[in-house]
């Protein structure tokens, strides 16, 4: 697990443990005019609940990253300087001291002026520190290809207690063990000729069905019981578990954020823990087929091989999206696709974003990008273009489906109602997933637009200065300090 | 100076970082196990059903 990099007791010993920075120096804040903050805002504080957790382990960056948690469980990842002028509020400190010490600590001389604007420019509006009144709604990160519609099943609490319960499966030994078991289940079942006689026969009746769906299910669920376990293992609080629509599909989630602060490994044990549980089912499944000879298991356990394999795609936020992040020490790689294409497509200068990666991080994450574009980019016109079609198809079925309930209905048979709602169900659920996007697309526009627009009217900084003022003060405190 | 030394204070990266949710996609439609009166997923996303007298699983 990362580890703060100082005590926040210990003034001095706020020192970063990284060697000496590379930038250019600011200049020396001691030959500098005194800031000229007014009176009662000089001392900045650190917002409620905010924690510094360290560094960011196995980054894939030129210079360390640090990660801080808000009060309201949002992390964020902050460059060296910016941690430094964050590590070092609290206590009362003034400007002056804030300044002396986070440029202390990160090699380099830091007029106050900077810290001020450091602090009011990029800490203050993500509510971590501030210099006046707090923020009064800090941003939270809002991807647009998230979990939409997601709603708790499990609560934290019963989640941690499940993932102690399941962790002793991550012991070395334990996974060897299943590892081999997996292989040995599969090479009998393709062997023995198993797999393909269960998927010729095993599927016919409404029961067997609602079984089928219902195992599969379990594997799903045990899947996230798999990445709590595992995030539990390397010494994380795992979060909730629930349900929600990724684009058009349906899914089980658990809430691994605090994964962010364990190291590379760790991270990673969380990415696979659910795939490690998908393999530790099917070897269950497989026992049971011995011990009974269920003819339908096999097919499943065919299908638990196939999801496994799905997770492992990046293209979305399942498990291997956040794999390659972690294999590449990047967390979170849909925001570099707008600086990578600005830089590699339209020859645009590259953003700090860009070049502050490693060379092979830089290049993974371009063939990524290569690669994810044109995908989603297909994916989304074809879903355009046979959208009509699409909800021609799914609405004629749900009638079907809805009739055909209600025939079993007057019929007694419970098992064709079952099947006939589980499948009303499956056929809504895109629906209620594109909705969903179309309805963020459309706010997220809006915002940007009303966020620009602010953007070009003058902005109000502090006691009545303007941006423009405050920055003059700025080059006249650097400009004095020469 | 005074410029490279604001541009190097604007460059300071503050990233927020999504909420971290491990998925496990409900992939029921890569069952597509056809059968005249109770195919479940029939006209499901992606799905191509026909109905056939035969029973089969067509996996994607």
């Amino acid at each position: 697990m990362t580890q703060p990099i100082s005590p926040q007791s210990a003034p001095e010993a706020h020192a970063l443990s990284s060697p000496a920075p590379t930038i250019a120096p600011v200049p020396d804040a001691r030959s500098a005019e005194p800031a000229s903050a007014p009176a009662g805002m000089d001392v900045p504080h650190r917002a409620e609940g905010v924690s510094l957790l360290g560094e960011y382990e196995g980054g894939g960056y030129d210079e360390p990253r640090y990660l801080v948690s808000r009060g309201d469980g949002q992390m964020v990842l902050l460059s060296r300087m910016l941690y430094a002028v964050a590590e070092a509020v609290g206590d009362d400190r003034t400007l002056e001291e804030v300044a002396e010490l986070a440029g202390r600590a990160y090699g380099a001389n830091l007029p106050p002026q900077a810290a001020h604007y450091l602090i009011e420019q990029k800490l203050q509006p993500l509510g971590l520190v501030t210099l006046g009144p707090p923020v009064a709604a800090a941003p939270r990160a809002d991807p647009l290809l998230a979990l939409a519609l997601h709603r708790v099943l499990l609560p934290a609490k019963v989640v941690r207690r499940l993932a102690a319960i399941f962790a002793p499966l991550f012991a070395p030994v334990v996974v060897i063990v299943v590892a081999l078991a997996l292989v040995a289940l599969d090479v009998w079942l393709l062997g023995t000729g198993h797999a393909n006689l269960s998927i010729h026969q095993s599927i016919g009746s409404p029961a067997l069905m609602l079984a089928v769906l219902g195992v599969l299910l379990a594997n799903t669920l045990f899947h996230e019981c798999g990445h709590a376990a595992g995030c539990h293992y390397g010494g994380g609080r795992p979060g909730a578990i629930g349900v929600g629509v990724l684009i058009v599909i349906p899914a089980f989630y658990t809430n691994v954020t605090d994964a962010y602060r364990l190291n590379r490994r760790g991270r990673l044990r969380t990415d696979l823990g659910g795939i490690y549980f998908n393999a530790v089912f099917a070897i269950i499944l497989g026992a049971i087929y011995l011990a009974t000879g269920f003819a339908a298991i096999p097919a499943v356990i065919v299908l638990i091989h196939l999801q496994m394999l799905q997770q492992l795609m990046p293209l979305v936020r399942m498990d291997g999206y956040y794999i390659l992040g972690d294999l590449v020490g990047v967390p979170n790689l849909f925001e570099q696709i707008r600086p990578i294409l600005r830089h590699t497509i339209f020859r645009r200068e590259a953003e700090r974003s860009v070049t502050n990666f490693r060379r092979g991080t830089r290049v993974t994450i371009t063939v990524w990008v290569a690669i994810v574009v044109p995908v989603l980019v297909a994916a989304l016109v074809n879903i355009l273009i046979f959208l009509p079609g699409f909800f021609q198809t799914a609405m004629i079925n749900v009638a079907h489906y809805w009739n055909l309930g209600f025939a079993g209905y007057h019929e007694g048979n419970a098992g064709v109602v079952a099947v006939a709602l589980v499948s009303v169900v499956i056929l809504l659920v895109p629906w209620l997933g594109i909705g969903s996007l179309l309805t963020r697309t459309v706010m997220k526009a809006v915002r940007l637009i009303i966020r620009r627009r602010n953007a070009s009217a003058p902005r109000h900084r502090r006691a009545g200065q303007t941006g423009h003022q405050q920055r003059e003060l700025v080059e006249s405190d650097v400009r004095g300090a020469e | 100076m005074t410029d490279h030394s604001l541009a190097l204070l604007d460059g300071e990266s503050a990233e927020l970082l999504p909420t971290r949710q491990a998925l496990g996609g409900i992939t029921i439609n890569n069952i597509v196990a056809v059968n005249l009166a109770i195919a479940v997923n029939a006209g499901g996303w992606h799905s191509n059903a026909i109905a056939l007298a035969n029973q089969w699983i067509g996996v994607r």
